[in-house]
């Protein structure tokens, strides 16, 4: 088998398996870390299409920008520490 | 010659005396061990397979010297900062070892230089590294695992990354890409999830309220940082740092001096300075690990080995945002003959590590309110006018050069 195909299909079956951990997670901050993943190896999934600047700029605005939002979202709504004591 | 041409060459000699010959031997045992082996001796033998080699080692070359220099870094550190308030600082040597190991047995001393007798203190750091090695590695009881080991692996690899990407001059580069600093910017973004993630895992308040005062500070200094970088790339028509390096030799100032970004874009220069400051979390801009007011921010729960990363990726993200403001405003590995052009890379480096560490011992910290009026009002606002200066420099000026002519200094 060719060899980008090869990783072509290790790369989609990553993505698809972080994808599962986002929907199936039992915390919200797993959920997110594993979106960063798919957005990660998304990138990955750029560069062996050649698209090297769109991978960057996918790593810059996705990972960089938005999963941090969504953790400074999440982190901001009422959350309680483990122990039932309040932030 | 390059890194990359003298690693080619290296690659060949090993992939010929060393590395084919052992594979071939492997191919020549019984499975498992003969499976893959022939084929990967085949493989060192094209073209493609040396040049992943040479790459390899090239990247490997780029580690250990950037290694080198977050040693250095930090008995800089420690040395000035003791300078400042007048204390001596590290000045552990092999020779106050031996003396302490002749007064501990009740030895005579050997042989005594001078009484007052000080080392440079450099294996001080050593010492420290084998004393955060034997530390006990502590994971709190109702701390989140999986996440609590997630963050300091997230936020080191994206740093140590960091070594790698810039190069030390033209010549001396461990990857090229012609979105060469986009790259380092992109790995420079991914940290903040490790900081948030480990703050939060920690399950401590300190530490949750330095993440989320990460976070704060990433909204706040982002966005003014990556614009006063365009007006740097809409100067050079390129994100490759070797081309951004050339275009600041085109141009001449005063005397011949060459026109370094740092004269068009003072502006941009002061805002980067202050952005890259507050990225790399350094005094006064490091809020989340505030110790005077959250323990150690989002490192509080972390020990041994994991803290003493920590801190060291610190360093090597302070020496990569150095390296960074080097190229974009300060002329890169530009410099005159005699000194070749990686120790000018270095000297300016090092200058812009010293004045941020005497800015460390001089200034007090920020607040977090402070540092989002800061971010959104002043710096926003700030870089758009660079990216004007720079686009009535660069598009408009053009156009009317036969009937407004500035002066030489433009």
């Amino acid at each position: 088998m060719d060899l980008v195909l090869l990783i072509f299909w290790f790369l989609a079956s990553l993505i698809l398996a972080s994808a599962w951990a986002v929907v199936n997670g039992n915390d919200i901050v797993h959920s997110v870390v594993w979106l960063a993943t798919v957005f990660l190896l998304t990138a990955c999934l750029f560069i062996i299409a050649d698209a090297e600047f769109l991978a960057v700029i996918q790593v810059l605005v996705y990972v960089g920008a938005i999963s941090v939002v969504i953790i400074f979202g999440i982190m901001l709504t009422k959350r309680t520490l483990k122990g039932g004591e309040d932030v | 010659m390059s890194l990359f041409t003298a690693c080619r060459s290296m690659a060949e000699w090993t992939a010929e005396y060393l590395l084919i010959p052992i594979f071939n031997f492997q191919a020549g045992l019984f499975p498992p061990f003969s499976n893959p082996a022939g084929s990967v001796a085949d493989w060192l033998g094209t073209d493609g397979g040396l040049d992943t080699l040479a790459w390899t080692y090239a990247v490997n070359i780029a580690f250990m010297v950037g290694m080198t220099n977050l040693i250095l870094v930090i008995h800089l550190e420690r040395k000035i900062a003791a300078r400042i308030q007048d204390r001596r600082g590290p000045m552990l040597s092999l020779r106050s070892l031996r003396e302490l190991k002749e007064d501990l047995a009740g030895e005579a001393p050997t042989w005594k230089f001078k009484d007052n007798y000080s080392g440079i203190g450099i294996i001080q750091n050593l010492v420290d590294g084998i004393k955060a090695i034997t530390k006990e590695l502590i994971v709190p009881t109702k701390a989140d695992r999986f996440l609590f080991t997630m963050g300091p692996i997230i936020f080191i690899s994206s740093s140590v990354f960091l070594l790698v990407l810039f190069p030390l001059s033209d010549r001396f580069a461990a990857s090229s890409a012609p979105a060469g600093l986009m790259v380092i910017m992109a790995a420079f973004s991914i940290a903040p999830i490790g900081v948030l993630t480990s703050g939060w895992a920690s399950n401590n308040k300190y530490s949750m309220i330095g993440g989320m005062r990460s976070a704060a500070q990433l909204m706040a200094y982002e966005i003014p940082l990556l614009l006063s970088m365009a007006g740097v790339f809409l100067l050079a028509g390129s994100f490759d740092p070797v081309t951004i390096v050339e275009q600041q030799q085109e141009g001449t100032w005063l005397f011949g001096l060459p026109m370094w970004n740092i004269i068009p874009q003072f502006i941009g220069f002061i805002v980067f300075m202050i952005c890259i400051l507050a990225e790399v979390e350094r005094v006064p801009f490091d809020l989340p690990e505030a110790e005077a007011e959250l323990v150690e921010g989002w490192t509080t729960e972390y020990s041994g080995i994991r803290y003493m990363l920590f801190l060291a990726a610190e360093y090597i993200r302070g020496f990569a945002g150095a390296a960074v403001a080097t190229i974009l405003f300060l002329g890169g590995w530009a410099g005159p003959w005699p000194v070749p052009p990686e120790i000018w890379f270095l000297i300016k480096v090092y200058l812009i590590i010293i004045f941020w560490i005497f800015i460390r011992w001089s200034v007090p910290r920020i607040r977090t309110d402070q540092i989002l009026e800061l971010g959104w009002k002043k710096l926003l606002p700030l870089s758009l006018i660079n990216i004007l200066i720079v686009i009535l420099m660069v598009e408009i000026y053009p156009y009317f050069s036969n009937i407004i002519t500035l002066p030489e200094v433009f």
